[in-house]
């Protein structure tokens, strides 16, 4: 009896094993494909239409760019990276919603904004959510000094604001200035205004004439502004807006023939100032912390790839959004918890961007070199 | 792990591959076909649709270029119609056509010259006009008359969204058209009817114009990361379909002539591919639910086959395990049937066979097992024991099976000290060159240590040695005995060998039959040698006949000890003990001696006696009284100095005990330390004491006494030393007496005295002294640096450094008495003036350190500066007599020749006002030079006696008006029945006058208008001075107050806080003069910026007088 028993149990735990092994095969053969790493995520978001489009389209490129290298050459530690973009439209609303949106997507961290404006906007979700926001462009003085999880590659714009004033009064002898800014970025350009005036009362000049508009507005005028403008007999322009609202000033004052230097931010150093300022532009002054001339082998190379990718030259938004991209990938392999990635980050050692190097200080900003940058027959030229 | 083809298996494999094969083919060759069939398909759909969008996207880009074309005909033909300008044509134009945003036409330099724009973009009309566009590609690219181009995407100035301008050369100007974008986009989306495709129109730079999702193209996504946009842009194909293999799209590409741009259509591959996805899937399935069904099949098939197999097996393993009755399966298949009868035969020979041999075996059991001994088996081959016998359990405890079980077992019962070289010993044998006999030791069962002896045989196999038999028999008892013996020798061998003493054992002749180390050692000899010698040849100090009579009288079982003395080899001799006694051995009487070197002992006796020699002449010596005394007191023994440090003889002095000549008070004290003594709490005794001379006379002595022991260790004697200390303590009682008096003279004197050492610390400090440091106790002082606590700084906080201490002084100017006029400071922060004098204790030429007096001096400073004043207000005095009276006579002319004037001129006018102001001046200065000459002359006017407040009345009435006037409160406050006082009240009028005057300027001054705080308080009450009646005025403001500097000299003549001309610096210098004319005191406090307190103090009359 015992022994019949025995060979009963034995018969139905070889059907069970077999079963089991028949039922492994299926799975093995119908979730082979799924068998890979699961991607990591991170946002960009940036303005990517209107009139302000051209920095955040070049910001986009340049962090793709750095995504697709790091596919290429096999992700971080074999998981691809996906780059989820976004368009804050240059609106504050719209960027809370990209934002928020991102973190639904459960993205590491996030390249952004290019505009110091959006960045202020949403700074306080990002906080509250504990993600990493690096920004490549976000110059405002009111992000420096602050712990925080806002990270960003390029200085704040106190030097170049200085920069500019002491080449204009000191240098030049410009006494005189009229001051034109966009409150469409105004976190930017308001600091700017700020951070411009002490230095150049310091130097003996005074701002005769300050006019700020909302760039797009269906009444706005630059014909009427720049007038108001050369009414008061400037020595000299400082025009704080984009490219294109740059540009469009700039003719307005060759319209009317009235010859003074004109200085501008790094916002507008893009190719659209020359696309449409033609000659009009000749001559505009800016201190950049991008090099159009930089013959760093690093910069030299990307340049040429990304010509060939995009289709057009490199800018400032495509040269500090690729370092930004790129540290920040750096940062995710070392540690891809988002939570630490801050820690992370403050704790990397210098890295190598292409015109410069760039090292954090414990708030997560940065200075940089400055190159006076003049336009001269249609091309960036720096000045030593 | 090895895979065995079974029978089971091979049906199993078959029956799977039957069912699965046709499956698979099956499931192959649908796969392909209706892949190949949707790829195909797609291919077709993609090139309708890519030729449909690039057919729309001709279409809308043929009108704008065609109205373009029209205004390019207008203006070549110079024919602009309406009325309105080239402006407003484009503007109508622009609005009509609606395909554009804005036209403008650009001149010679790109500049912008006529413009139109549509409706919503009329008021930025303004800032476009005849900005410079020369940038634009549209411009700068050549081109003939009537050629169109068409740009890239770039973003609207306008809209900041992305267009597209279409260019028309007019001879060297631009006509240019903003064309919006939206169009395109509605032609792209209209495609979006169809699901999963994605559609772009992508320009030169792979830059989207429009996409199947319009946000992209408003973000200007670059498509080149798409292989074929990539090639198409870069060689111009047109080619419609690329499918890549390895991409997730389905990419189709078409060029658009004469734009460059590209029109795309892609379909996500896996949407495309789904349906094979699907059949895939389920064909696999399919497969796996063949291979399941299959093996179940098969499995049941094969186990029904076998069974017969399988019970056959199972009777085989039990025949193998000696089971020969086994049933062998019968009637399965007829194969089977004749293997299980081939195995019945074979099993009924086997068990035949098997019955033989053990019973022969069992024989050859019964005969081992006789054996007194452990028969065993050890097979070189495995390392293992096969055969134990059963005499095992009765020589080691455990039965022969433990043995056999456990390979270690014998191992383990081998004593650990014999395991290792037993082990080795079995080894050597294997090889065959050891004896095959041999001893060790085995522990039982129970613990206790077996000897064994073991007797092995090697047995070789072709030559190679294969087994060991061996027997081992249980030897203990015998060895026990053997080694107990054995033992016995070694211990009393080593006990002869490390005696002491040399053993020598001889027989009746005088043979050393035995001598051990230590004889060879002490006599120098080896021990071969001394067994060669006699008893003679070593003792030198007996002779024959005595050594034969000594050896007799021991005979007889006696020990004598004697000494006598050995020679050693090389001839020295030793004093030696020996101990000497007979015994008996194998019937012969022999004799042992035990010699012992007794050279040291004979030293050492030496060196004692010596050492005692030496102590009996010290204690002879007299130089120091000694004695021995016993316990209770008496004297043992004494020398002659103690004698006479008491002034006994000896014999009376051998009869007393040290209590005897003890002093009546000393004898409890000191019987208590010699109790002490005695009684081992202390090593030494040390005191002084006094004894009784036998003339009765006191004599002092320092006693030091020991505890001498006894050999039971008790203290019963005392050994004591007196020495006569009375002239060394009549000296002490001099120098005591002589420091009493020293140290009364200290208190009781007036000046201050201390002492320091060589550093300046104090050493001491009288009464005095500390008196006027307002230090309680000399304790308070002693050991702190003085210079430091008294002398540290100058009135004006100039700290002095240690070089201005007295000390330090003393040590520049050695060997004199210095004395100085200097300030020291009391304890509590204050400083007085004092006059020091330090005198340097010198002994031998060495500073030891220093005395100083020292006297306050303060009066005496304060009277020098009075004296001084004196003098100085004296030569005052004189000088401004002679002044008064040079002075007197001519203004005396000046003022009357003035009033002639006046007289003269009789009316008023400028003249009279400068004569009065000469006559007024003039008087003034008169007023002066009366002051001056009563500051000069002595005594003044008649003295009378006054009532104080009658005096101040006077005065008060002279200038109340003034005080009334400058709005000036007087309080005054005076005691009843004030004393008289004799007085020149003229005098002390104007003492009180110029008082009031200094007050009512220096409330003035500070308060230049009416103010409440403008008061002057005077007070009058009786004091008494040096027992001597005054009248106190005090007269207090508060007005600006002096300056402290200023203090001390507002006394003097000409010191004046006033402007020039409104004071002379006189006032106080002559209330000065008067108050002492009148033998009082005049004292003045202030407090700058607060207030000013005059009291004046004049001697009343004596009431009784009155």
């Amino acid at each position: 009896m015992e022994c019949a028993g025995k060979s009963r149990g034995d018969r139905k735990a070889r059907i069970g094993r077999a079963m089991v092994a028949c039922l492994a095969t299926a799975l093995l053969v119908s979730g082979g494909c799924q068998s890979e790493k699961e991607p990591i995520r991170i946002g960009f978001v940036g303005g990517l239409t209107g009139r302000v489009a051209g920095l955040g389209i070049a910001g986009r490129d340049g962090a793709l760019f750095a995504v697709e290298e790091i596919n290429r050459a096999g992700g971080i530690h074999g998981r691809q990276v996906v780059l989820s973009v976004k368009d804050d439209k240059q609106d504050a609303d719209t960027a809370r919603a990209a934002v928020r949106e991102l973190l639904a997507e459960n993205v590491v961290a996030i390249v952004g904004h290019m505009t110091s404006s959006m960045t202020a906007a949403t700074l306080p979700i990002i906080n509250e959510a504990g993600r990493v926001m690096i920004s490549p462009t976000s110059k405002s003085n009111y992000f420096s000094g602050k712990d925080d999880h806002f990270f960003r590659v390029t200085a704040s714009i106190r030097h170049n604001a200085e920069k500019i004033a002491e080449l204009a009064c000191r240098d030049m002898g410009l006494k005189r200035f009229a001051v034109l800014y966009d409150i469409d970025n105004r976190a930017f350009t308001e600091s700017w205004v700020k951070e411009f005036q002490t230095p150049y009362a310091a130097f003996g000049g005074g701002i005769v004439f300050a006019r700020e508009f909302k760039s797009g507005a269906p009444d706005l005028s630059f014909f009427e502004l720049t007038r108001d403008a050369v009414d008061h007999k400037p020595d000299a322009l400082l025009v704080l807006a984009s490219a294109i609202d740059t540009a469009l000033i700039a003719q307005q004052l060759q319209k009317l023939e009235y010859r003074v230097p004109v200085f501008t931010s790094e916002w507008s150093f893009t190719s659209d100032l020359l696309h449409y300022g033609g000659r009009a532009v000749e001559g505009l002054v800016s201190f950049h912390s991008f090099n159009a001339e930089s013959r760093r082998p690093l910069y030299l190379a990307f340049r040429e790839k990304f010509v060939k990718r995009f289709g057009y030259d490199t800018s400032f938004a495509s040269v500090l959004t690729y370092d930004a991209t790129r540290l920040l990938l750096a940062a995710i392999s070392r540690n891809p918890a988002p939570d630490s990635l801050k820690t992370t980050l403050l704790g990397m050692e210098t890295f190598a961007g292409l015109q410069s190097d760039i090292a954090f200080d414990p708030y997560g900003d940065v200075s940089r070199e400055l190159f006076q940058t003049v336009i001269v027959n249609g091309q960036f030229k720096v000045i030593d | 792990m090895r895979f065995v083809i079974t029978l089971k298996r091979a049906l199993l494999l078959n029956f799977v591959l039957a069912a699965a094969l046709p499956t698979c083919i099956l499931a192959v060759l649908t796969l392909t076909y209706v892949r190949d069939y949707l790829l195909d398909e797609v291919v077709r759909d993609n090139r309708f649709l890519v030729n449909e969008l690039k057919g729309d996207t001709e279409v809308f880009l043929q009108e704008p270029v065609q109205v373009l074309g029209h205004i390019r005909d207008l203006l070549v033909a110079d024919r602009v119609p309406g009325v309105g300008s080239l402006d407003d044509y484009l503007e109508h134009e622009v609005r009509r056509s609606g395909l554009f945003e804005s036209i403008y036409l650009l001149d010679e330099t790109g500049r912008v010259a006529h413009l139109g724009v549509s409706k919503k973009l009329e008021q930025q009309k303004r800032d476009y006009y005849a900005i410079d566009l020369s940038s634009h590609e549209l411009f700068s690219r050549p081109g003939r008359t009537g050629e169109v181009g068409w740009s890239d995407t770039f973003i609207s100035v306008v809209t900041g969204e992305p267009s597209i301008t279409v260019g028309v050369k007019v001879h060297d100007r631009t006509l240019v058209g903003n064309v919006s974008l939206a169009n395109l986009n509605r032609i792209v989306s209209r495609l979006n009817r169809l699901k999963d495709l994605s559609f772009a129109i992508i320009d030169r730079k792979g830059i989207l114009i429009a996409h199947s999702d319009p946000e992209m193209a408003l973000q200007r996504v670059s498509m080149m990361f798409h292989p074929e946009v990539v090639r198409a842009l870069e060689t111009g194909t047109e080619e419609p379909l690329h499918v890549h293999e390895d991409s997730s799209l389905l990419e189709s590409v078409a060029r658009i002539p004469g734009t460059g741009w590209v029109v795309w259509v892609a379909r996500t591959r896996e949407v495309v591919l789904s349906p094979v996805e699907n059949v895939q899937n389920f064909m696999v399935y399919t497969l796996l639910v063949s291979l399941v069904v299959g093996s179940v099949l098969a499995l049941v098939n094969s186990r029904k086959v076998m069974s017969p197999m399988t019970a056959l097996v199972a009777s085989m393993r039990r025949l193998a395990d000696g089971d020969y009755d086994v049933d062998l399966p019968k009637k399965s298949y007829s194969e089977l049937d004749e293997l299980a009868a081939g195995f019945r035969l074979m099993a009924t020979a086997v068990s035949d066979r098997e019955n033989s041999i053990v019973e022969r075996e069992q024989r050859f059991r019964n005969l081992v097992n006789s054996i007194e001994g452990i028969v065993w088996e050890f097979d070189l081959k495995t390392n293992r024991f096969v055969f134990v016998s059963h005499h095992c359990e009765e020589i080691l405890g455990c039965s022969y099976r433990q043995w056999l079980d456990s390979p270690d077992f014998w191992k383990t019962h081998i004593h650990p000290d014999d395991r290792q070289w037993v082990s080795d010993y079995l080894k050597g044998l294997s090889q065959g060159n050891l004896s095959p006999q041999f001893e060790f030791r085995m522990i039982n069962s129970d613990g206790i240590l077996l000897w064994v002896r073991n007797m092995v045989n090697l047995v070789y196999d072709n030559d190679t040695p294969s087994r060991l038999y061996g027997v081992i028999f249980d030897i203990t008892e015998r060895k026990i005995s053997e080694i107990s013996l054995r033992d016995s020798e070694i211990r009393f061998r080593s006990l002869v060998e490390q005696a002491a003493d040399a053993i020598f054992i001889h027989d009746q002749y005088g043979r050393l039959f035995e001598v051990n180390e230590q004889a060879c050692r002490s006599l120098g000899y080896s021990r071969d040698e001394l067994l060669g010698l006699s008893v003679e040849d070593i003792d030198v100090s007996h002779d024959p006949v005595q050594l034969v009579s000594l050896w007799n009288s021991v005979r007889h079982g006696e020990t004598v000890t004697l000494d006598g003395e050995h020679r050693r080899k090389d001839g020295t001799v030793f004093p030696v003990e020996v101990r000497l006694g007979s015994f008996t051995f194998e019937d012969r009487p022999l004799f042992l001696a035990l010699a012992r070197d007794v050279t040291e002992r004979r030293q050492a006796e030496a060196a004692l006696r010596e050492s005692e020699e030496r102590f009996r002449n010290y204690f002879e010596l007299g130089l120091i009284g000694m004695s021995l005394r016993s316990r209770d007191g008496s004297f043992i023994q004494f020398n002659d100095r103690l004698c006479e440090i008491v002034g006994y003889e000896r014999e009376e002095l051998a009869r007393k005990t040290w209590v005897d000549i003890t002093h009546p008070d000393d004898v409890e004290e000191s019987r208590q330390k010699m109790e002490q003594l005695l009684a081992g709490q202390f090593r030494r005794l040390s005191m002084e004491k006094r004894y009784i001379h036998k003339s009765g006379k006191t004599v002092h002595v320092s006693i030091s006494a020991v505890g001498i022991r006894n050999a039971d260790g008790v203290i019963d004697q005392t050994f004591a030393i007196a020495d006569d200390i009375t002239q060394r303590k009549k000296a002490e009682q001099a120098l005591k007496e002589s420091e009493e008096q020293f140290r009364l003279l200290l208190n009781s004197t007036a000046e201050g005295i201390y002492g320091t050492d060589t550093d300046g610390n104090c050493t001491f400090c009288n009464p005095a002294g500390l008196a006027m440091l307002g230090f309680g106790s000399e304790d308070d002082l002693l050991g702190r640096n003085m210079h430091e606590v008294i002398h540290h700084s100058t009135p004006e906080g100039r700290p002095l450094t240690a070089e201005d201490s007295p000390i330090s002084i003393a040590n520049m100017h050695p060997g004199t008495t210095i004395s100085k006029e200097d300030i020291f400071w009391r304890k509590d922060g204050s400083w007085f003036h004092v006059e020091y004098f330090g005198h340097p204790i010198v002994k031998d030429g060495e500073l030891l350190g220093m005395v100083v007096t020292f006297h306050d001096i303060t009066e005496r400073k304060q009277l020098q500066q009075q004296h001084i004043r004196t003098a100085q207000l004296a030569s005052l005095g004189e000088l401004a007599a002679g002044v008064a009276h040079e002075i007197n006579n001519p203004i005396n002319g000046v003022i009357n020749y003035a009033q002639i004037l006046i007289n003269r001129l009789q009316k008023s006018g400028l003249e009279t006002e400068l004569a009065e102001r000469i006559m007024k001046e003039g008087e003034r200065i008169a007023v002066i030079v009366r002051d001056l000459l009563f500051f000069a002359r002595e005594g003044g006017p008649e003295v009378k006696v006054a009532d104080a407040g009658e005096v101040l009345s006077e005065a008060l009435s002279l200038t109340e008006a003034q005080i009334r006037k400058e709005g000036i409160l007087l309080k005054i406050d005076s005691e009843e029945n004030l004393p008289r006082i004799s007085t020149r009240a003229q005098q002390i009028q104007q003492l009180l006058l110029n008082v009031l005057s200094n007050s009512r300027h220096a409330l003035n001054e500070k308060f230049p208008l009416r103010d409440e705080r403008k008061i002057i308080e005077i007070s009058m009450r009786a004091v008494t001075r040096r027992n001597r009646e005054y009248v106190q005025f005090k007269i207090r403001d508060h007005g600006i107050g002096i300056p402290a500097a200023l203090l001390e000299k507002v006394m003097n003549p000409f010191v004046t806080t006033k402007p020039a001309g409104v004071g002379t610096g006189l006032g106080l210098s002559i209330s000065h003069e008067i108050v002492e004319n009148h033998s009082g005191d005049i004292r003045i406090e202030s407090i700058e910026g607060e207030w000013t307190e005059v009291t004046i103090e004049l001697p009343a009359t004596d009431r009784n007088r009155e």
